[in-house]
């Protein structure tokens, strides 16, 4: 759906974005994380046609998006981090303005626009004043005007900042309902958990690269191979200390309880060895695993070491 | 297809009291002005039998001066805060986003602006055809007036969208319009003055007055709308009069035609504004906008 190659771009002698390469399959909800200055928004400026890219190529449907300007407006719908609102007009009013910007006109867009209105659940909203609404529904109407043209790429740089819990909520729905009906969707957001929980994959960006890119799944994976093994065992702890202390690929190991704690030099397949090893000698195992990091504390930990780089 | 920003322009604009305000407030101004003038001119001829022609005259070239410059400050105004407004409001990104390309937002916005001045033109049209009851204009003349507002309008316009398309805050861009027609209208003129100053103190050559350089002031909207309207008055021959002070040698096809020259340039020069806004305003044009040009708007709007 989505492939990014090698985008650079500086401004003056600062690099925001250091050749940086992602791709986003059609249908994905994909998260698209980074701290502040890692060049996130300058990313999706260069998708959405706001900003020149110093080089490097962005391919929409295998169409250089780079080159047509004009075609890429059309397949991609944009919701930036602040709505902007204009004072004296109805909310069917802003809709209408923005479908005439696409060039649509006439009743049956007007239709379309209560249409969308409604699945944002502004239903009974059009005739009030754009400036009148709460900002989580002026955040619902924004994303209804980015689907006016019906894109096949929605942008989305920080949704839910300045909403409250609740409009937070409904917006996760909306977006996750919109992903099921087919609709791609790259979202940039600072809040992790938020993105952990409804997208299908994501992206780590710092200091203009792509750091890790994959389902949540493959990610933590990833990123938890390089994490000590807990074991839990059923008061066989002399047993289990003997048994560990034996094998050469455990290594640092500590003791808490009934608890266990190692590094392990060996591959999984060593690993699901020495489990199966561990229970034919006797000792009764509670649980056998790596030590779980979240999203959060992966991308902390991935952020600093390129930070440390 | 008619432009989208212009009809959200409009329709938002329309919408507010300060739109109803201003017309009547324009009008009621150069009405109060017309009839005082009128009430005076018609008193006067209890002393003297008649009406005399000549205040008459002088009162309509009265009201067509104030409405010039009534033009001059209201058309900044509006135009300054166009682009800079969506600036401000971030609206800019969701229209640069949208398939209406630079050209039709920066053309969209000025004929928002013009709308206004032009309903302000034909509603002061009226007032203006007082002088009808006396005789001595003509509709033709009016209609002149009424090209020679929109054009300037529309030249005033191009100079505060250019401005506003520069600048991040409306408030610069308001002050950059005015601060350019302020040195365009009088710091022109001005030279002039100052030429014809060192010329009677014999400081310098200055025996031919300033020779071409007169040909700068076709870019005056004031001199030009001068001459248009003491050229209907008939009082005097405007530019031939400054010319023989300022630039003696000068003659020709120009200079007797210096009305519609200056009327064709400032058309010319609004088109190039223009485009060069919407030049500015592409966030995808091939070369950069000059950096200098980024660095001056920043320093400025940092200083406010």
């Amino acid at each position: 759906m989505l492939k990014i190659e090698n985008l650079v771009k500086n401004y003056g002698k600062c690099r925001a974005l250091n050749g940086l390469s992602m791709e986003v399959g059609e249908g994905e909800l994909f998260g698209f994380i980074g701290p502040n200055g890692a060049g996130k928004t300058t990313t999706i400026k260069i998708m959405t046609g706001l900003l020149r890219a110093d080089s490097g190529n962005v391919y929409l449907d295998g169409m250089d998006a780079l080159k047509d300007a004009d075609k890429l407006k059309q397949k991609i719908g944009y919701v930036p981090d602040f709505f902007g609102v204009y004072d004296n007009l109805k909310a069917i009013e802003y809709m209408e303005f923005y479908a005439s910007t696409y060039g649509l006109v006439g009743r049956e867009v007007t239709e379309r626009c209560y249409e969308l209105m409604e699945l944002m659940g502004l239903e009974g909203r059009g005739e009030v004043y754009v400036d009148e609404l709460s900002r989580g529904m002026q955040q619902r109407l924004c994303l209804a005007r980015a689907l006016i043209h019906k894109p096949d790429l929605l942008i989305l740089d920080e949704p839910s900042s300045g909403l409250d819990p609740r409009s937070r909520f409904e917006m996760k729905t909306i977006l996750k309902e919109l992903c099921r009906k087919g609709t791609t969707i790259l979202i940039s957001s600072h809040i992790l958990s938020e993105l952990a929980e409804m997208c299908s994959s994501i992206g780590i960006i710092n200091k203009g690269e792509l750091l890790q890119q994959g389902s949540i799944e493959e990610i933590v994976s990833a990123v938890n191979i390089s994490n000590p093994i807990l074991v839990r065992v059923c008061d066989d702890q002399k047993k289990t200390l003997h048994f560990l202390r034996s094998n050469a690929m455990v290594q640092s190991l500590a003791i808490d309880g009934q608890e266990f704690q190692f590094t392990f030099a060996g591959s999984a397949k060593e690993e699901a060895e020495l489990l199966h090893k561990m229970i034919d000698s006797g000792i009764r195992v509670l649980s056998f695993g790596r030590k779980r990091d979240n999203l959060e504390t992966i991308f902390m930990q991935l952020t600093k070491e390129g930070e440390e780089s | 297809m008619s432009n989208p920003v212009y009809q959200k322009e409009i329709k938002m604009s329309v919408r507010t009291v300060r739109f109803a305000l201003l017309i009547m407030t324009f009008n009621g101004i150069l009405a109060v002005l017309s009839l005082l003038s009128l009430y005076g001119a018609v008193n006067r001829s209890r002393f003297f039998g008649s009406v005399q022609f000549t205040n008459v005259i002088q009162t309509y070239s009265t009201v067509a001066f104030i409405e010039f410059a009534m033009f001059m400050l209201l058309v900044p105004a509006i135009t300054a805060g166009s682009i800079s407004g969506e600036k401000e409001r971030r609206t800019l990104d969701l229209l640069l986003t949208s398939r209406m390309g630079a050209v039709s937002i920066i053309l969209g916005k000025l004929r928002a602006s013009l709308h206004m001045v032009r309903i302000l033109a034909v509603s002061s049209l009226p007032v203006l055809s007082f002088v009808f009851i006396f005789g001595g204009i003509r509709i033709r003349d009016l209609i002149l007036v009424l090209i020679a507002l929109l054009i300037t309008g529309t030249f005033a316009g191009s100079v505060g969208i250019l401005f506003s398309t520069i600048s991040r805050k409306t408030t610069t861009a308001t002050v950059l319009t005015y601060g350019s027609l302020i040195v365009l209208i009088f710091g022109s003129y001005g030279i002039l003055i100052f030429l014809q100053y060192l010329n009677s103190n014999n400081i310098g050559n200055f025996t031919n007055g300033i020779g071409r350089g007169i040909y700068a002031l076709l870019f005056n909207p004031a001199l030009t709308f001068c001459a248009l309207i003491y050229g209907q008055v008939g009082s005097r021959d405007f530019i031939t009069t400054l010319c023989t002070k300022y630039a003696p040698t000068e003659s020709g096809f120009v200079i007797e035609h210096w009305i519609a020259v200056s009327l064709c340039l400032q058309i010319l020069v609004s088109v190039l504004f223009l485009l060069l806004a919407a030049w500015i305003l592409n966030p995808l044009h091939a070369v950069a906008p000059p950096q200098l040009w980024k660095k001056a708007g920043k320093a400025w709007d940092k200083d406010e």
